[in-house]
């Protein structure tokens, strides 16, 4: 079939996809309409809550793990056994699932667990109303989901892109492109960087001028401190992705040779690309480490150990991100002085990084531990990430790394790193704020057996891997010959990941199990907490706090509870231009425009391309005439009138 | 507690199978520059072993004792801060990261320093999906198997047709790009006779897993009689009746690509891998075993038997074609 | 709950409103920053990438680019102008002023299609060589910055001629200006960095 001067080929493998679509999409609207749920739905999708963004980015990430986890088990089945044949995972296919796994996984998995977690704690930690845009807040979501649906259309639409996350070129804008694979990736990741772009923005901008009053830079709670840092170093990355994505854009699509050709510079991607890459590995970290920061020292009962040294080694590692991006490009041939400078500036991250880890051991030192789902993946994390530490130092010793470069010893070194530091984190953080997302806890026995199944199914999936990578083998590949020797590795792995997905299931049952329960319903304090965000009632409302909450110490809910009845006090002053933004349908329409452009840009087809833009513009004016007619101003005084009525 | 014993136990079970570790290929090394990348990464796994016990004792010790349980009061004075402790766990990472960092700096400035003059030169162009390795010394080219003399330092030239692909040899040494409008250079010195495997490290397309190579090591002598037998021109006097008539199936199909001398004029504007000893070879399309079986399933359908090729299927040709440039191509010897 | 003009508009709510606005507004321009920054990179790494094209001696008519560069630099002033009689609740001057610097940036725009045209003339098309692709990926870009400076204006004589001085309005303004002066001042990188410095080269 020829879909825009595109071949789609209906293989058996898209067959299927198409009809799982078709299958998941029926069921879910007749599931929606039975339940009565198109109302919530219709509210859900013009929402400017900060928690519901918050839930919809983490729900559309979830959406994608399964997909990217999917992607994971057809990889490790094919990698099963030496020589393998599974149903059409060989070649570029293998390459097609191999390089949406990557892409899905970091851009629109990582990064929305965070930000939604961002989205639903930042504001309640620092006691501010909302994120300070709410509109733009909105927008930033819808366009990290179109993003995520250009990645997963590409299957089915003629072909992923299949020159792995890195996208390398000359390799991404050669005769190897499947289908139009890598305008797929482009704009896909181009679009869904602009809304990250401008959810730093609106971060920074809600923890520089929105925390309650009294809070200094000193009393920042450690999970919105990791959230400012994180913030900071998307603003100066993820514009260099943008900037290397336009290039690609036009040396793929308008024949630009830049990158590559005769007389490109293919190792000027890699350069943009690292540049960003490696800022990017520390913007999915840095938010783990924060929620890693709270559940510690919620569950050992204690005030977190060194606190101004976990800020300092943040802000340092922060700063260091933007200066080791060469160790990515040791094998290069950039020269002995280049290799070892980096070198050198990439082992220098370890320091603050230890700093960290013995920081969270000396807090549960002295103190309490309770072991709830949420801790156990915290305190799993200490040892995971510990190993994938190490041999992050280890790949800094440069000649050591000409023998890791490329090989399954860095998807080991990278997977412990994401899984054992971004995903638990992201787990820990959904246990620990389901309660404040949804007003209801998550069984904690179901999770303690998910906690438990996915952190053994993990070290059993990527321990042998350090062994396969130094046996030799090169990542990236689809299989291996029965003499290499990779088989025992890679069979323990394969069974390793089909335990973690089977955690995973346990998850989602564990979701629906305790929706049906509905254990300690709106209690607004299960933990024991001590920061703000345990001061307000589960689910935590959109209009709240006429009168600002005042901030008298890093833990203020525990100064409170330590000094008095555990109420917070709140500031007398009477605001005058309290602004609540109505919901609107505006961020949904505009992330349609930026999918009409992607659409006609991948397609080639400019009139599609001048519609979108057209269409997009228009819907920004639009928005900005109608601005005074879409926000609700409130005094404190009306506020707390309004939230009376809607108690009652 | 299950979860310490586990991670206790897949570390001892790291310990206990150093034995077998020791077999693999990048720790096991047969030239000198895979040693000395060796040493440095016995030297980093010792410091970081350090790094990761003391983590680990720590862990299961505060967690062990500090776990809430009935009857336990957690301790009154509650630690938020201790200078000294904050300062040994900044200051002794410095260190350990020095002892790391001096051998590693020395080592890449030391190979950066080595004399290159009396040294081999081998210029090594990787295309999707296959390698070409030319002795511009002997003015000979061959494919898919390096021959390199023992104890000699080899400088090699890496080039690239196409898209970026690395060249890996792990028991030789590490990896070095090959990266199209460049030309990058790394040395090896064999130390031990033998046959080792070579990798494509760098991902490059569909064809990726099967871009491998051998290297074969060999003796002074050995090696000088291989270069001997690659300057003969082939000659087909002794073919037989068959072998002659796949010499003919050869001649329409394949002559355009591939070349069957290993003189470097005869291989001037071929696109495809030098075929001179195709006979001895080890392996056919750089992955098989070089059977009769393997060279009729590789012939037959290229693309199907390695994913992305360039080599094309033969149009027009017979099971008896087939055969006859077959029995051809094993008549290729040296 | 009020409406916007029942709103006291005195200087502490005005502050209120538009300090977040600034900071988000500068933070923005840092990512936009970044951004031409990268493209200014990938400039000078391709003045090594000549393929068979001309160079930047060859390549760049500094004299035909002071006009467009004087149009511009001068918009900054008018809309310097059209901001400080906003202040004063001068309607109609504050219209005026837009209209004007909207129309420079125009002049602006259009002297640069021509340059573009003539470049095409003249064979240089956008794939002719890297270094050209380079330069218009880089000029290109701050175009389409400043096309998109004027169909603001455009919204911004709207949001003048039908609410007047308000709040919103100087959030509005705060927001465009540091939108405005920053584009003004990466087309004086350009101007320096490209066109000057490329008469060196």
């Amino acid at each position: 079939m020829s879909f825009f001067n595109t071949q789609i080929k209906f293989a058996s493998d898209i067959v299927a996809a198409n009809i799982s679509i078709i299958v998941i999409l029926v069921a879910a609207v007749i599931y929606i309409s039975l339940a009565k749920k198109w109302k919530v739905i219709w509210s859900l999708i013009r929402t400017m809550d900060h928690r519901k963004i918050g839930i919809l980015y983490i729900a559309w990430g979830f959406i994608f793990f399964l997909r990217a986890g999917l992607d994971a088990m057809l990889m490790r089945t094919q990698l099963a056994f030496p020589n393998f044949h599974f149903w059409v995972f060989q070649g570029d296919k293998y390459d097609q699932v191999m390089t949406t796994h990557g892409t899905l996984m970091i851009f629109f998995v990582a990064m929305p667990f965070l930000i939604g977690l961002m989205n639903i704690a930042v504001p309640l930690q620092i006691g501010a109303r909302d994120i300070a845009f709410p509109f733009f807040n909105s927008l930033s979501m819808w366009l990290f989901v179109i993003g995520g649906l250009l990645i997963n259309m590409s299957f089915v639409m003629g072909g992923a892109p299949s020159t792995g996350w890195t996208s390398y070129v000359p390799l991404a804008v050669g005769k190897d492109i499947v289908g139009n694979g890598t305008a797929f990736y482009d704009m896909g990741v181009q679009v869904s960087g602009i809304g990250t772009i401008m959810t730093s923005i609106n971060m920074i901008t809600t923890i520089l001028k929105h925390r309650a009053p009294g809070m200094g830079f000193m009393k920042i709670p450690l999970f919105t401190w990791s959230a400012l840092i994180t913030s900071i170093l998307i603003l100066f990355a993820f514009p260099v992705l943008s900037a290397a994505l336009l290039i690609l854009l036009f040396d793929n699509q308008f024949g630009t040779q830049i990158f590559s050709g005769e007389h490109g510079n293919p190792v000027l991607w890699q350069h943009l690309f690292w540049a960003f890459g490696h800022p990017e590995v520390y913007i999915v970290i840095l938010p783990a480490f924060g929620v890693f920061s709270q559940v510690i020292s919620t569950f050992a009962s204690k005030r977190i150990f060194g606190y101004s040294s976990m800020v300092l080694s943040m802000l340092a590692i922060g700063f260091l991100s933007f200066m080791v991006w060469i160790h990515h490009m040791f094998t290069v041939g950039l020269g002995a002085f280049a290799n070892v400078v980096f070198a050198i500036t990439s082992m220098l991250i370890a320091v603050p990084t230890g700093i960290k880890i013995f920081n969270w051991l000396f807090t549960i030192r002295g103190g309490s531990v309770r072991f709830t789902t949420a801790m156990l993946y915290s305190l799993a994390f200490i040892p995971s990430f510990v190993i994938g530490g190490v041999t992050g130092v280890m790949q800094a010793v440069v000649p050591a790394d000409y023998q890791y470069h490329d090989s399954y010893f860095v998807v080991a070194h990278l997977h412990y790193v994401m899984v054992g530091g971004t995903v638990f984190g992201a787990f820990s953080g959904f246990y620990y704020w389901w309660p404040k997302m949804f007003g209801y806890l998550l069984n904690d026995k179901i999770g303690k057996w998910q906690a438990w199944t996915f952190i053994i199914g993990f070290h059993m999936t990527f321990l042998p891997m350090h062994l396969s990578g130094l046996q030799g083998m090169p990542r990236r590949t689809f299989t291996y010959l029965p003499e290499d020797g990779l088989f025992e590795f890679n069979f323990i792995s394969t069974m390793g990941a089909y335990l973690m997905a089977f955690s995973v299931l346990l998850f989602i049952w564990n979701v629906f199990y305790s929706y049906q329960k509905k254990e300690r319903w709106g209690v607004a304090d299960p933990w024991d907490g001590r920061t703000m965000d345990w001061a307000v009632p589960s689910p935590s409302s959109h209009i709240r706090w006429p009168y600002l909450p005042v901030v008298r110490d890093l833990e203020n809910l525990w100064y409170a509870k330590e000094h008095g009845d555990g109420t917070l006090p709140f500031s007398q002053k009477e605001e005058k231009r309290i602004v609540v933004e109505k919901p609107t349908i505006i961020p949904l329409l505009l992330s349609g425009g930026f999918f009409t452009i992607s659409f006609g840009l991948i397609f080639a087809v400019p009139l599609i391309t001048v519609a979108g833009f057209m269409g997009t513009l228009l819907l920004m004016a639009w928005r900005s005439i109608t601005y005074e007619r879409s926000i609700d101003l409130y005094t404190s005084a009306q506020l707390e009138e309004a939230i009376r009525r809607e108690e009652e | 507690m299950k979860k310490i014993v586990g991670i206790w136990g897949s570390c001892l079970l790291l310990l206990s199978g150093c034995s077998a570790i020791q077999n693999m290929d990048v720790l096991n090394p047969a030239g000198s520059q895979a040693a000395e990348q060796y040493s440095l990464i016995k030297l980093s796994m010792y410091i970081m072993l350090i790094v990761m016990v003391t983590v680990v004792v720590l862990f299961v010790r505060f967690v062990h004792k500090y776990r809430a349980r009935p009857g336990f009061t957690p301790e009154k004075h509650q630690e938020n801060r201790n200078k000294k402790l904050e300062l040994t766990w900044t200051i002794l990472p410095f260190v350990l990261l020095l002892i790391l960092a001096v051998p590693m700096v020395k080592s890449v400035f030391g190979e950066e320093k080595q004399d290159n003059t009396g040294a081999m030169k081998v210029k090594v162009t990787a295309s999707e999906y296959w390698w070409k390795f030319e002795y511009p010394e002997e003015g000979i080219v061959t494919s898919q198997e390096l021959h390199l003399p023992k104890g000699k330092r080899v400088v090699i030239e890496l080039h690239s047709k196409d898209v970026i692909h690395s060249f890996w040899v792990p028991q030789l040494g590490g990896k070095q790009d090959l990266i199209p409008g460049r030309t990058n250079k790394m040395a090896l010195t064999p130390e031990k006779v033998g046959t080792y495997q070579g990798k494509c490290g760098e991902f490059c397309g569909a064809g990726h897993s099967f871009m491998r190579f051998l290297v074969k090591v060999d003796s002074q002598q050995d090696y000088q009689q291989w270069v001997n037998q690659m300057k003969k021109e082939n000659t087909s006097s002794k073919l037989s009746a068959q072998e002659s008539e796949g010499q003919n199936v050869f001649k329409n199909n394949c002559l355009s690509c591939h070349a069957t001398s290993g003189v470097a004029s005869a291989n001037q504007g071929k696109e495809g891998p030098n075929l001179a000893g195709f006979g001895d070879r080890e392996r056919v399309a750089g992955f098989m075993p070089n059977t009769e079986k393997n060279v009729l399933k590789w012939l037959k359908d290229p693309k199907k038997v390695k994913p992305g090729t360039e080599m094309p299927k033969a149009k027009g040709l017979s099971k008896d074609d087939y055969a006859a440039l077959s029995a051809y191509l094993k008549a290729l010897e040296k | 709950m009020g409406v916007e003009s029942n709103v006291e508009n005195s200087t502490e709510t005005l502050l209120e409103y538009s300090s977040p606005r600034k900071t988000a507004m500068f933070l923005f321009i840092c990512a936009e920053a970044v951004i031409f920054g990268s493209l200014f990179a990938t400039y000078f790494v391709m003045l090594h990438h000549l393929g068979d094209g001309p160079g930047p001696k060859e390549f760049f008519k500094f004299k035909e680019m002071i006009l467009p560069t004087i149009l511009l630099l001068s918009s900054s002033l008018t809309w310097y102008l059209a901001e400080k009689t906003l202040h004063v609740r001068e309607k109609g001057k504050t219209l005026f002023f837009i209209g004007l610097t909207a129309l420079l940036a125009l002049g602006f725009l259009s002297l640069e299609m021509i340059e573009f045209l003539k470049n095409i003339g003249d064979g240089y098309t956008l794939g002719r060589s890297p270094f050209i692709s380079s330069y218009y990926l880089l000029v290109g870009l701050h175009g389409c910055h400043v096309l998109f400076g004027i169909l603001w204006m455009a919204l911004l004589l709207v949001h003048v001629k039908t609410k007047g001085s308000t709040v919103a309005n100087h959030g509005r303004f705060v927001s465009f200006s540091i939108y405005w002066h920053f584009v003004d001042s990466v087309w004086v990188f350009i101007f320096l960095l490209l066109y000057a410095l490329g008469q060196f080269l």
